[in-house]
């Protein structure tokens, strides 16, 4: 502690001195000498930069040799050249260095990093960052996506879980694991200086849809996206799941570079789910009415049992439909991108325009999204300048269907619709007419009629624009200001027509046809003003001082309405349905945050280096009696941080080593904060209690005014080396997230009356690992490059009010429990089916039924382990039976160049996470009339059948397929996810620069045991529904081509 | 353009920002989709809003307290279909952690709710939001609607250690204000001693009438509001019979039965009268049944029109019977007895106890008929009764008639009411008091059939034709009442006073009197006790009563024994739980 006291005493002292001059040190300058190489050819860099800093500058002769004028023995010499990285090389006392530029394309620590006010390079960070460069060729080839498509794969700790294979539905991001129990769970995002949102608000009438902010940014204009892994504290109590940063396009040079990418791409249609066919579905239907209670002698008499042609309605039951292949389809989809960059000496610009189309695997859905982009840097005068940026998209999408299981989701349908029926009325000769049928005698919609008739139509257009202006006040002192807005507006159309759909009822009555309409507004407004602090204090000292205040005002507005059985399927609008069934409601919140903040580094002898961060974070949430310091009518939290770096490397004893490049160790200790906990939760509000239609009001919460933010403690310790002239880097993280005073819903007396409040209690900690090697494996002629990125975390309940709590999530349960980890599945265990009633009876159990009643099972039952032995299968015999984290994530990833042809590929795994199918819960249930799974044909049938499928029973009155480990599996997988190879080819015309043409299969193999269609999907952020399949629309085989021209 | 005119931007900006900073309340939002704290209680109509709200929340407990107090007793039975929450209460079995009907968290609720409303009312009155005379008559209103809702928790919760409930009364609305220490150091008051907190405070508000003021007086949604406040009046009647005061319970029952002042109010409003029409027509028949007019011996002519008092709704015969009633409106609230009781549109949980259907059928009718037309007494021109046979299937009616009678096949068929006081209860009150007042005559006139059959009162030296001191107590408030009717030959000639009309509890429905023998304050008592099981049953009147009458003897056995032959009848182990019921602590739920 003494020791940082020095040190923060000594940055005191420096930044109050008057501006050292650096001449002062000019009559003391050494002479260092040098070559420089290129790492790629091992040849000589003729006419390389070298500068040190402002003092001196050279270039090499043409035998890369040169010589220069330095400050000190410890001074830093930079080398630029065309085609490589600038590469900064610490003197540590040497005379003569031999540099090794390497080239632009491969992976540097030479690399700069992106802070949103600022940029360093990568050598020089003293916290766990990592930045990853993006061009419009590279995006080019991946298809299209939205945002964080960019860095998905590339940095360890970073999961970009697709949500799902819903076009533009895009992933969820977890960087590290989770860090609150009930709040947000994803990292802030900022775009080009400014907190761009990523939440999705209010509630999507589309079942299983969520809204997409990230797909508003083409990936096409990110240029570098840097993540900040462990505490950035001066963003307070927005960073608590780590910060990314994205820079959009920027042009850096006047002349003009236009890029026009065009691809098109072509999607497989999903797998099947195999489901039971027409003959098969018959025994089984036979079978469930059966126990249902039907004689065999009335079944007999269904229509469906008919085997007499000459009976009308014969051939109405004589199919054998395929339903899955009625509403999936391959697909086509194509993307064109143009891109201007250029500009004078007032100013640069960099303009880009996009359309693109997709179709979805589900017939008559896509995604059609045109997006525009206008950065700009003016310099008005020398000391004034202006960076603008204003992006504004609109994106348009026909969902179709999700799969979350209704009668007017056609995949749903699908799914458990009988196989022996068919979409067309068919006569009593069996011809079929053009005519749809309506929904079936099962009550099972005709799903062709769901995607002809209905509609999901969600469309959303952003406005992200803002304003940087830069007042050099003096040489040392930079004035700047950020204003922006951004302006969010979601709309949402549904209808689900009569014809064809089982009607649904409700206590108001049956609900026919369904209309259904919303909007959603986000205004944000977001301000920030800094001022940079930069002196010059000579050769040994560096120092950077940045302070401000951000500013960041929402307003939120949602309104929905629905309204039913209007008088036919033509008449769309809300207002014609009937209005005792109407519904309507939204959502209005305004919330806004203020964070001052303090970054500072320092760096002594360009080797030892600190940072100090300091937040200040108030916002409109949190309550009067919150932890912090009062102000503006609110609490504000002090979020400290600070980072050490140790670049060992310069040392004398490293530097100039053949084997080591680079070795500099880390290590970071800050506070972050999470704010995420509701707008109104911590003010004592009122809320509506009508007397039949009249309005009135009734307390709304047990007020706590002591709510505030969740806390998260992050401890980081690194290394970053690079070895043999930076043909191996790697990088090695250890980290410790810890979260305490959580956000969590505690149990209130009971004489108050409230069933609980919102406090801040317990916590948990999460500790992990993140690896990172990238190598030159080879160089020219065959250039190749690998790379791999490894993570691994594991997260534990330290502390809960109520000790252990089980929380229900689509069917399965989810325990969090004390000293455990975090969201594990909680249920019963299975030991195969009793093959007949003697060996049912001999084990002695029974079942505890919903009245108490005790059942004994028999023949066919699912053997459930009776965990708490009292022969009695009830909640007590619940237990762990699976752990939805990963024991491993990473990704794997290869670029080989030859000459003008260059193969790219990268396969992304996960080990050792459980999934629990629901899916397969739904579909394997024998419960219900639906059709079933192929599974369900080895179902028990007879005494003495040893299976592992239980007996077909309606109701399932035993609970055989209660949530158990039959519907758990391994969801390890590992997935091609890219592999693209592309051709330059030799164009060298007046108006075409360069031509690259490129293919890319995406996803083209998957290895996984797992039995669902896509082991990569995420259900929502939160962190208990982990591992939770709900078996959306999967994630397909696809293949791209494309070219991108340079004009 | 000039740098110096650019500059103005980047300067203007900063300067608003940090003004805007200097602002004390920058982080201060207002809420549009909540009422934060400074939004509410600023005016009579924020003040009416609460009062709403109240209301509104005491809908909320309509369920649980007719299930805490009609199944727990003896006239109500749980089907086959109820799960364990409702078992352990029809049968005394010890209650689960998890089980909402035995959770007194709503009645917390409302007590809660009712504190902060008096506290604010009382902060308004001191600010002059509200005149003295707006913050009496809401104030009144509020305490007594949580005196009621106390009364009902004590009747069914008490503390497993400490005994009794918590009495509150200030409002929990915080973290601070609920804090450990707040709680432990609250007073617990049992039964007795909550009832003499409870009658302190209501005889001490300042007004007991109804309101008068136009925006609580006013229709909600087709219903008149009048009737879903509670009568203050009543509860007061109802503290002091618990209490003991029979006397002032008597005069607080009297004072409603002589609300009627004028026109047809002063003969039937509360006075429980016969048919003036006699023909037992719908519009006319203030909810008498019997048999058709000269048909009294034909069972098929029975008519049965006592419960189209629970399906009528803002007619005179219901103005004339209903003391205080809330309603279910489909379009915001549908009846949620429905889920309870129907079989039809709901889970059929609920059903008359087999000891309750004995009762009804075991009731001799004056024309020496079995059956009372309370029970399930088929007939063709009426309804069936507080029950119905459904094949097989008894179902009870009582809160869900208008979904019986007018269908279920939309929402707008899902109405109801809640009933909670009538003219049939308040007679039987007045009664109890009567008979604890050693006034068994009047008490046995009211129950039976009536004051004018029950004081002949003749002079024996005056003539034939003089009525003078007939039909008439003859007795000081509140035991006055002046029954007679003259024709212009009788002496005085053409009267009409305001008791003539009355019919007694048990004729309206065409009941046979009581006969008493034996010591009258007990026998009498018992049938009252009786009687209020057959008019009131499943209304949520009977476990209170039951209560009253065994804490007033000082015998457990008159609730243990009730819901002991329930459990008998219906072949459970009646023995077991009659013992556990003789000890008073078992008759109370734990309060968590």
């Amino acid at each position: 502690m003494n020791y940082l006291l020095k040190i923060l005493i000594a940055i005191g002292f420096i930044a109050f001195q008057p501006d050292v001059s650096a001449q002062e040190t000019a009559s003391s300058g050494i002479r260092v000498s040098g070559e420089v190489f290129s790492v790629l050819t091992g040849k000589p860099v003729e006419l390389a930069l070298v500068n040190c800093g402002d003092f001196s500058s050279t270039f090499t002769d043409e035998k890369g040799e040169f010589t220069i004028e330095a400050r000190s023995p410890d001074d830093i010499i930079s080398v630029s050249a065309q085609g490589y990285h600038p590469k900064d090389i610490l003197l540590s006392g040497r005379s003569r260095v031999s540099v090794y530029l390497s080239g632009e394309e491969t992976h540097s620590f030479q690399e700069q990093a992106w802070f949103g006010y600022f940029s360093k390079k990568q050598i020089y960070t003293t916290q766990s960052v990592v930045s990853v460069r993006n061009t419009v060729a590279e995006s080019a080839k991946s298809g299209i996506g939205s945002g964080e498509a960019v860095f998905d794969g590339r940095v360890a700790g970073l999961e970009a879980r697709a949500r799902n294979g819903i076009k533009g539905a895009g992933s969820d991001l977890f960087l590290r694991g989770y860090s609150s129990l009930y709040g947000n769970n994803q990292p802030l995002v900022i775009v080009d200086g400014m907190i761009f949102n990523t939440q999705s608000y209010g509630t999507s009438l589309i079942d299983g849809y969520r809204s997409n902010p990230l797909a508003s940014i083409a990936e096409y204009d990110i240029e570098n996206v840097t993540l900040v892994r462990d505490a950035a504290s001066i963003y307070g109590a927005k960073a608590s799941n780590g910060v990314v940063f994205i820079r959009t396009s920027k042009a850096t040079q006047q002349a003009t570079v236009i890029d026009l990418i065009m691809n098109g791409n072509y999607e497989m249609a999903p797998d099947n789910i195999p489901m039971l066919e027409a003959g098969q579905y018959r025994t089984y239907l036979n079978e469930i009415l059966l126990s249902k209670g039907l004689t065999a002698d009335s079944i007999n008499r269904m229509p469906f049992m008919n085997t007499d042609p000459s009976v009308p309605g014969y051939y109405k039951y004589q199919n054998n439909t395929d339903w899955q292949k009625k509403v999936f389809a391959d697909n086509y989809s194509s993307n064109v991108g143009l891109r201007i960059k250029g500009g004078d000496d007032v100013a640069l610009y960099a303009l880009s325009v996009g359309f693109s189309q997709q179709k979805g695997t589900v017939k008559g859905s896509d995604n059609s999204r045109f997006n525009f982009r206008f950065n700009s840097d003016i310099n008005f005068s020398q000391k004034v300048t202006l960076n603008s940026n204003i992006s504004f998209n609109y994106i348009k999408k026909n969902i179709t269907a999700t799969n979350i299981f209704s009668y007017y989701d056609a995949v749903s349908q699908a799914r458990v619709k009988a196989p022996f029926l068919q979409e067309f009325i068919q006569n009593d000769q069996g011809v079929a007419s053009p005519d749809l049928t309506n929904y079936d005698f099962l009550s099972v919609s005709n799903p062709v009629s769901l995607i002809e008739n209905g509609q999901n139509e969600d469309m959303n257009n952003l406005l992200f624009a803002s304003l940087n202006f830069n007042w050099d006040l003096s040489r040392n002192l930079t004035l700047s200001n950020l204003v922006g807005m951004s302006v969010d507006k979601q709309r949402q159309s549904v209808f689900i027509p009569r014809a064809g759909i089982a009607p649904d009822s409700t206590d108001a009555g049956v609900i026919e046809n369904q209309m259904k309409a919303r909007v959603l507004r986000h205004f944000v407004i977001n301000n920030d003003i800094r001022i940079k602090y930069e002196p010059r204090l000579g050769v040994n000292h560096s120092l950077m001082l940045l302070a401000g205040a951000r500013l960041n005002v929402n307003t939120l507005e949602e309104d929905w309405g629905a309204d039913f059985n209007s008088a036919n399927d033509q008449i769309r609008s809300l207002g014609n349905g009937n209005y005792l069934l109407r519904q309507k409601g939204g959502t209005i919140g305004d919330w806004s945050s203020l964070v001052w903040y303090l970054h500072s580094d320092y760096g002594l002898k360009n080797k030892y280096l600190f940072t100090l961060n300091l937040g200040l974070d108030g916002s409109s949430r949190y309550g009067s009696k919150a932890d912090g310091i009062p102000m503006f009518g609110t609490r504000f939290c002090f979020y400290p941080g600070m980072a050490a770096a140790w670049i060992i490397s310069a040392e004398p004893f490293l530097a100039g080593s053949r084997v080591v490049e680079l070795l500099k160790l880390r290590a970071s200790w800050g506070l972050t904060g999470n704010d995420d906990i509701g707008n109104y939760t911590a003010q004592k509000y009122y809320v509506a209690k009508n007397l039949l239609g009249y309005q009135g009001t009734m307390m709304g919460n047990l007020w706590n005014p002591a709510l505030g933010a969740e806390r998260n403690s992050r401890i980081n310790a690194g290394l970053d080396m690079s070895f043999f002239r930076e043909r191996i880097s790697a990088s090695v993280d250890i980290f410790r997230n810890k979260t305490s005073r959580m956000f969590d819903y505690v149990t209130a007396n009971i004489l108050t009356g409230f069933y609980g409040y919102y406090d801040n209690r317990g916590g948990f900690t999460t500790n992990g690992i993140d690896a990172m090697v990238r190598a030159r494996v080879a160089n020219r002629p065959l250039e190749w490059d690998l790379g791999i990125v490894l993570s691994k975390y594991a997260t534990k309940v330290d502390d809960l009010f109520d000790q252990k709590r089980i929380t229900p999530v689509f069917g399965a349960n989810i325990l969090t429990e004390e000293g455990r980890p975090l969201g594990l599945f909680y249920g019963y265990a299975t030991r195969g089916v009793f093959a007949g009633d003697a060996e049912a009876l001999q084990s002695g159990l029974s079942n505890r039924m919903a009245n108490e009643s005790l059942v004994p099972f028999r023949g066919g039952d699912v053997i459930f382990e009776d965990f708490h032995p009292d022969g009695i299968i009830d909640e007590n015999d619940m237990q762990v039976i699976g752990d939805p984290a990963p024991d491993l994530t990473g990704e794997i990833f290869t670029e080989l160049r030859f000459k003008r042809i260059s193969l790219q590929a990268s396969l992304g795994f996960s080990v050792g996470n459980d999934v629990f199918n629901y899916l397969r819960y739904t579909l394997e249930n024998m419960s219900t009339t639906n059709n079933q799974t192929t599974a369900v044909v080895n179902r028990w049938r007879y005494q003495g059948q040893a299976t592992e499928i239980p007996r077909a029973a309606y109701g399932d009155p035993m609970q055989n397929s209660r949530f158990s480990d039959r519907w758990i599996e391994d969801g390890s997988y590992a997935r091609l996810k890219r592999v693209s190879l592309t051709y330059r080819l030799p164009v060298r015309s007046k108006w075409v620069h360069s031509a690259d043409l490129f293919a890319t299969g995406i996803n083209l193999l998957t290895f996984t045991k797992y039995l669902g269609l896509d082991p990569e999907f995420s259900l929502n952020g939160f962190a208990l529904s982990q591992g939770i399949d709900v078996g959306m629309i999967p994630q397909n085989e696809m293949v791209l081509l494309g070219v991108k021209l340079g004009l | 353009m000039r740098p110096t005119r650019l500059l103005t931007f980047p300067v203007v900006a900063a300067i608003t920002l940090l003004s805007c900073l200097s602002c004390g309340d920058l982080l201060r939002t207002g809420a549009d989709e909540v009422l934060l704290a400074d939004e509410v209680y600023r005016n009579k109509e924020d003040a009416d809003a609460a009062i709403r709200g109240i209301y509104g929340q005491l809908m909320d407990v309509a369920t649980q307290y007719v299930v805490l107090n009609e199944l727990r007793a003896d006239l109500m039975d749980v089907t086959n279909n109820a799960g364990l929450s409702l078992m352990e209460l029809s049968w005394h079995m010890p209650v689960s952690h998890n089980n909402e009907w035995a959770s007194p968290r709503r009645f917390f609720s409302l007590i809660n709710n009712c504190n902060d409303v008096l506290e604010n009312f009382r902060i308004m009155y001191k600010e002059n939001r509200l005149t003295r005379e707006q913050y009496n008559m809401r104030y009144s209103d509020i305490v007594a609607v949580r005196s009621w809702v106390y009364l009902q928790m004590a009747l069914h919760f008490a503390d497993a250690t400490r005994g009794g409930v918590p009495w509150i009364t200030k409002p929990l609305g915080d973290t601070g204000e609920a804090s450990a220490e707040t709680l432990t150091g609250l007073q617990y008051l049992d039964l007795p001693v909550l009832v003499d907190s409870l009658l302190a405070t209501m005889e001490s508000i300042p007004f007991k009438d109804h309101y008068s003021d136009g925006g609580l007086i006013t229709t909600i949604d087709g219903y008149e509001s009048r009737l879903m406040y509670i009568d203050k009046e009543y509860l007061l009647g109802e503290l002091n019979l618990w209490k003991g005061n029979y006397l002032r319970a008597a005069q607080y029952f009297k004072n409603i039965m002589e609300r009627g002042q004028s026109g047809n109010d002063q003969y039937d409003l509360y006075k429980m009268v016969y048919d003036a029409s006699a023909t037992l027509d719908q519009t006319s028949c203030r909810f008498n049944s019997g048999y058709l007019r000269y048909y009294g011996n034909d069972r098929q002519s029975a008519k049965n029109m006592w419960p189209y008092m629970f399906y009528e709704t803002q007619t005179a015969n219901y103005l004339y019977e209903w003391i205080w009633v809330l309603y279910f409106d489909p379009l915001s609230e549908p009846n949620s007895f429905i889920g309870l009781f129907a079989k039809d549109g709901g889970s059929y949980l609920l059903k008359p106890s087999a000891l309750a259907m004995e009762k009804w059928d075991s009731q001799v009718q004056n024309n020496s008929f079995r059956g009372d037309f309370r029970g399930y007494y088929d007939n063709l021109y009426g309804l069936p009764g507080s029950y119905v046979v459904e094949n097989g299937d008894p179902v009870i009616l009582k809160h869900i008639y208008n979904h019986y009678i007018d269908g279920h096949t939309t929402i707008t068929q899902r109405a109801g009411k809640w009933h909670l006081w009538r003219a049939g209860g308040l007679h039987l009150r007045y009664s109890e008091a009567a008979n604890r007042n050693g006034q068994h005559r009047v008490a046995y006139a009211i129950m039976n059939n009536g004051i004018g059959a029950n004081y002949p009162g003749a002079d024996p030296d005056a003539p034939a034709n003089d009525f003078t001191l007939r039909s008439q107590t003859l007795l000081p408030f509140p035991y006055d009442f002046d029954a007679r009717t003259t024709s212009l030959a009788q002496l005085p000639p053409n009267l009409r006073m305001p008791w003539h009309r009355n019919t007694g509890v048990r004729n309206r429905v065409s009941l046979q009197r009581n006969s008493v023998e034996g010591d009258s304050l007990t026998v009498i008592e018992n049938q009252i006790l009786e009687e209020c099981a057959l008019e009131l049953a499943f209304e949520g009147q009977r476990w209170g009563d039951l209560v009253r009458i065994a804490l007033r003897r000082n015998d457990p056995a008159v609730l243990a024994d009730a819901i002991a032959a329930k459990l008998n009848r219906a072949g459970h182990d009646g023995e077991g739980v009659r013992t556990r019921l003789m000890d008073r602590k078992n008759w109370f739920l734990p309060l968590e």
